[in-house]
């Protein structure tokens, strides 16, 4: 294989990114489109990820703004799920993960080597591709992320925050006569929901959901829509989907991933009427091979 | 632009019915042009028969309006196109309404042609018809680039299109003067010559019709509406935009 | 595939279906051969166990009765008591074996001659003096009077009784001789000989008389050592489990701990034996044949059995449980300590009580250790010589005397016994706390 512009214009893994190392990728490749956000919650310039030797993300750039949705489509294997997974630290869990480049959390680097992880990700919550409830009661399910991080004093509090964060879901109607019951109980639907107001309950800035439908049915899959829609006037959410219906149903932009690499970022009204980038036309159109 | 728009789907059924709505449409302006040349036909000649076979088939255009838009819904329906194919799809749609259209003109100037002869009994003389011979050739060639251009989403066939439709309303400005002098020396011809002004119009509107269809194909080709635009500067944009 | 509509269906291509149907029969019957020889195979074994078990119940059952025989015993103050001080000591010390040796001749008046005496003497089991000194001391109001009292009979008389000696074979080759058999029925017919149930084989220790040894010793035994090498190796193999699976990096010497671990479970238990022998009792100076060291010698057998276990158990909880935990902020101690263990606790309790199943059944290593010793004492405690179970059957499986036969089996079955015990509380764990994600 002969070296291509990208691998010479790459910065070594370790080594510090200078401006003329941007250029010259820039120069090469760069996204398309506009990368920020006018109100910018979460900021990421040139994110690098590897796993051992191979890279897995090649200098993404990517704002999530407040009151947003941002979802990340993409092929199986394009990195959307590892990108997202570095925008709460989810992947230091990983042997041989390294992340290089910046991502910035109101203005916090947040792989500082001194910020501590736990915070983190009680301020950036995840929501996974299959409904994770904990094997343990509703409520115990919502309370034990407060309860870990001494939200509330007392028990009544603690109540009414179980409360709020399942109403927040839209689970509350249908739990509030068996929040003793197991989690595990519930529809996968309502699983997801749990998860979300699990997610909720710790008072997040940011939302990351990691294919939250790909497990539902149809109409489960639009109640956590109709959901998501609900949440944005508080959080900023990222969202990978596979479904790209999906993404253009609920996101206000729209992230192209291919092999890695971000292709195009827009609004997700004109990624889905009118992509510029030959890729994401390919792949928005269903003619990927 | 030499890739075939509708190709390449990872689901080849999808091809398939892409192709096969943009067949319809493009066979409906080979009919809608047919229809076209009878009429004029029938003018310039007198053929009253063939004015009136020209009426007889206007319906087959309405039943290819209906086939086409029950194509294209099923394909929405079932396909949820996106990006170039939803373009295309729309483009399509609005063409087939502008074909219809052009069809209707076809028609309008056959009944003008039997009106004609059935009042006069005989067919106007060639002087008048020089405009209707012209404006005919430049308006189908137009419908024809159009159809061309949205058959391989060819964006300089569309702009050829647009500046013919330049030319076109010219022509049709210099038909108006031109068959005014007729009027003035001769005013018993006001009758033959309004008949002929009808014929004019409904050809200059062919025209029309063939500019919104190269509208859509620059909009299947850009994902750019350039509807109500100035086509002069766009036809300059567009030209610069490929040279750099 | 006959169709006679189809007359020229014979010229047409061979149809697929018809290919298919011509080898149907042969696959049915590969399948068929193939059920058959794994029903036989699990018949031939399921035939051998239950051979073992017909075999080892049938040994073992009669151990849990006991030949008695009733003899009006005059408790006489002279020989207990003849001072009627009534101290302890004094009791304790007293000649009883007169006082049931005297209401045997009573029973048989007319038997003359040292030889016959003491043949008759031979009746009754060396364990009746302590019998009678027990019933004395417990209560010391009976000197005086009579009673009747069933005396424990010898074990030839016992297996004469049971059966297990015939009586058709010639006397010579019979170790209870004719005259014996001859007071055996008369004492029948008065009704004065009897089976009883033998409390003797659970409450009393090791013993050179098969009437008079039990699985008490053995027993306690193998409860304190369970007990010590339950708390060893649980802790330290659940805390291996979790470091191993949960917290360590993936490396070379993660592998090789990993391959170590595997390799141990497969040492013979011999082997830990001899290191128990080296380690514990020559260089730590741990008092030999007590729990203490057999615990710390199975403890170290069973560690790869939990900790193999354990970390199944640990693999098995999905990982999403973990994304959960730490997606909502908590800390890796807190997600395997609030989420991951409990989760897996079924399972490690589960390969627990399947290694302590195997420490209950091992003798190998034991016998390295001194735990072989002949302990008549029931032990009390962690530090007191003691045997275990397997061991106590080794040895009684090893001894002379006819009794013992029936003895060994019948311990055999309070061994296995437990071991069902203990994997159906195994099972039973599972199936309560076992969890479907």
């Amino acid at each position: 294989m002969s070296t291509t512009a990208a691998e010479v214009g790459r910065a070594t893994p370790t080594g510090a990114i200078t401006a003329a190392d941007l250029e010259k990728d820039r120069s090469f490749k760069g996204t398309i489109g506009d990368i920020t956000s006018p109100n910018a919650r979460m900021v990421c310039r040139d994110v690098n990820v590897y796993y051992g030797d191979k890279q897995a993300i090649k200098r993404v750039s990517l704002d999530i703004g407040k009151n947003e949705v941002v979802s990340m489509i993409g092929p199986s294997g394009c990195g959307k799920s590892t990108f997202l997974r570095c925008l709460n630290r989810m992947n230091d869990t990983i042997p041989g993960c390294r992340v290089t480049g910046l991502i910035a959390l109101d203005g916090v680097d947040v792989y500082d080597k001194k910020l501590d992880v736990v915070p983190l990700r009680a301020q950036v919550g995840m929501v996974f591709q299959k409904p994770n409830p904990f094997p343990k009661s509703i409520y115990e399910n919502v309370a034990y992320g407060p309860r870990i991080h001494g939200l509330t004093n007392n028990k009544t509090e603690l109540d009414e925050l179980v409360e709020t964060s399942l109403r927040k879901a839209g689970l509350w109607e249908e739990v509030k006569d068996r929040l003793d019951q197991p989690g595990t109980g519930l529809s996968g639907g309502q699983q997801q929901r749990l998860c979300i107001a699990r997610t909720i309950a710790v008072s997040p800035e940011v939302i990351l959901m990691d294919e939250p439908c790909s497990a539902l049915d149809p109409i489960a899959t639009a109640k956590i829509e109709e959901l998501i829609d609900e949440l944005r006037e508080n959080y900023s959410i990222a969202i990978v989907t596979h479904s790209m219906q999906q993404a253009a149903r609920v996101s206000q932009r729209t992230a192209y991933f291919h092999l890695g690499d971000l292709v195009e970022v827009g609004e997700t009204d004109q990624i889905f009427t009118n992509p510029q980038h030959k890729l994401t036309e390919d792949y928005i159109t269903g003619r990927f091979g | 632009m030499s890739d075939d728009v509708t190709r390449g789907h990872t689901v080849r059924r999808y091809d398939e019915e892409l192709g096969k709505v943009r067949g319809l449409v493009l066979e409906m302006g080979e009919y809608a042009l047919e229809q076209l040349g009878s009429a004029v036909q029938a003018l310039i000649t007198g053929d009253a028969t063939l004015a009136r076979r020209v009426v007889d088939k206007e319906r087959r255009l309405d039943l290819f309006e209906l086939d086409t838009d029950e194509a294209i819904f099923n394909l929405i329906a079932k396909r949820q196109p996106a990006a170039v194919d939803l373009r295309l799809i729309i483009a399509l749609s609005k063409a087939t309404g502008d074909l219809e259209r052009s069809g209707d003109k076809a028609n309008q100037i056959a009944w003008c042609t039997i009106r004609l002869l059935e009042r006069e009994g005989q067919q106007p003389p060639a002087k008048l018809l020089h405009h209707v011979r012209s404006l005919h050739g430049m308006s189908s060639t137009m419908l024809e680039r159009a159809l061309e251009a949205l058959s391989k989403t060819d964006v300089d066939l569309a702009l050829d299109v647009f500046e013919g439709g330049k030319r076109l309303d010219e022509e049709f400005d210099a038909a108006l003067r031109h068959l005014m002098t007729f009027v003035m020396e001769d005013v018993t011809l006001v009758g033959l010559v309004l008949d002929m002004v009808f014929a004019l119009r409904a050809l200059e509107r062919v025209g029309d019709h063939a500019g919104n269809i190269a509208e859509q194909v620059i909009f299947v080709a850009q994902g750019r509406d350039v509807r109500y635009q100035n086509k002069e500067i766009l036809i300059e944009a567009l030209r610069r935009r490929k040279a750099s | 595939m006959s169709n006679p509509a189809t007359p020229d269906g014979a010229n047409s291509p061979r149809r697929a279906i018809d290919a298919v149907n011509a080898s149907l029969k042969r696959r049915y019957a590969a399948e068929k051969r193939f059920r058959l020889m794994g029903m036989s195979a699990v018949i031939l074994g399921l035939a051998f166990v239950a051979i073992l078990f017909v075999d080892i119940v049938a040994k073992g059952w009669p151990a849990f009765q006991q030949t008695s025989i009733q003899l009006p015993i005059y408790f006489d103050a002279q020989v207990i008591d003849p001072e009627g001080t009534r101290e302890a000591d004094t009791l304790s010390r007293a000649n009883y074996v007169v006082l049931a040796r005297d209401a045997l001749r009573a029973q048989f008046p007319d038997v003359q001659g040292r030889t016959d005496v003491r043949a008759l003497n031979a009746m009754l089991s060396p364990g009746v003096p302590q019998q009678l000194r027990e019933l004395v001391m417990a209560d010391p109001s009976l000197i005086g009077t009579t009673q009747e009292i069933w005396l424990i009979a010898d074990d030839d008389v016992d297996q004469f009784v049971k059966g297990a000696i015939p009586r058709d074979v010639p006397e010579l080759e019979r170790r209870v001789k004719d005259q014996t058999v001859a007071w055996i029925d008369a004492l029948d017919e008065r009704g004065r000989i009897e089976k009883k149930f033998n409390t003797t084989f659970f409450t009393a220790g090791a013993s050179r008389e098969p009437e008079l040894a039990g699985i008490a010793g053995a027993l306690m035994g193998s409860f304190y050592t369970l007990v010590l090498t339950l708390l060893f190796s649980f802790p330290i193999a659940v805390g291996a489990a979790l470091y191993l699976e949960e917290f360590a990096p993936k490396n070379k010497w993660t592998d090789i701990i990993e391959v170590n671990i595997n390799n141990l479970a497969a040492v013979p238990s011999i082997v830990f034996g001899l290191l128990g022998l080296a380690v514990f009792i020559s260089f730590f100076g741990v008092p030999r044949s007590t729990p203490l060291v057999g615990a710390l010698v199975l403890t170290l057998m069973t560690l790869p059995t939990i900790i193999i276990a354990s970390r199944a158990a640990l693999k098995s909880v999905p990982p999403s449980i973990r994304e959960a935990a730490l997606g909502v902020g908590a800390s890796p101690l807190q997600t395997q300590f609030h989420h991951v263990l409990p989760l897996a606790m079924p399972g490690m309790l589960t390969g627990t009580i399947i290694g302590m199943a195997q420490a209950l059944g091992e003798t190998a290593p034991l016998l390295m250790i001194g735990m072989i010793a002949f302990i008549v004492d029931i032990p009390g405690g962690f530090t007191d010589p003691s045997t275990v179970l397997p061991v106590q059957i080794f040895l009684w499986a090893d001894s002379p005397e006819r009794g013992f036969i029936e003895k060994t089996s019948a311990a055999i079955m309070v061994l296995l016994g437990f071991l069902l015990l203990m994997n159906l509380t195994a099972v039973l764990l599972r199936r309560k706390f076992e969890r479907r994600w």
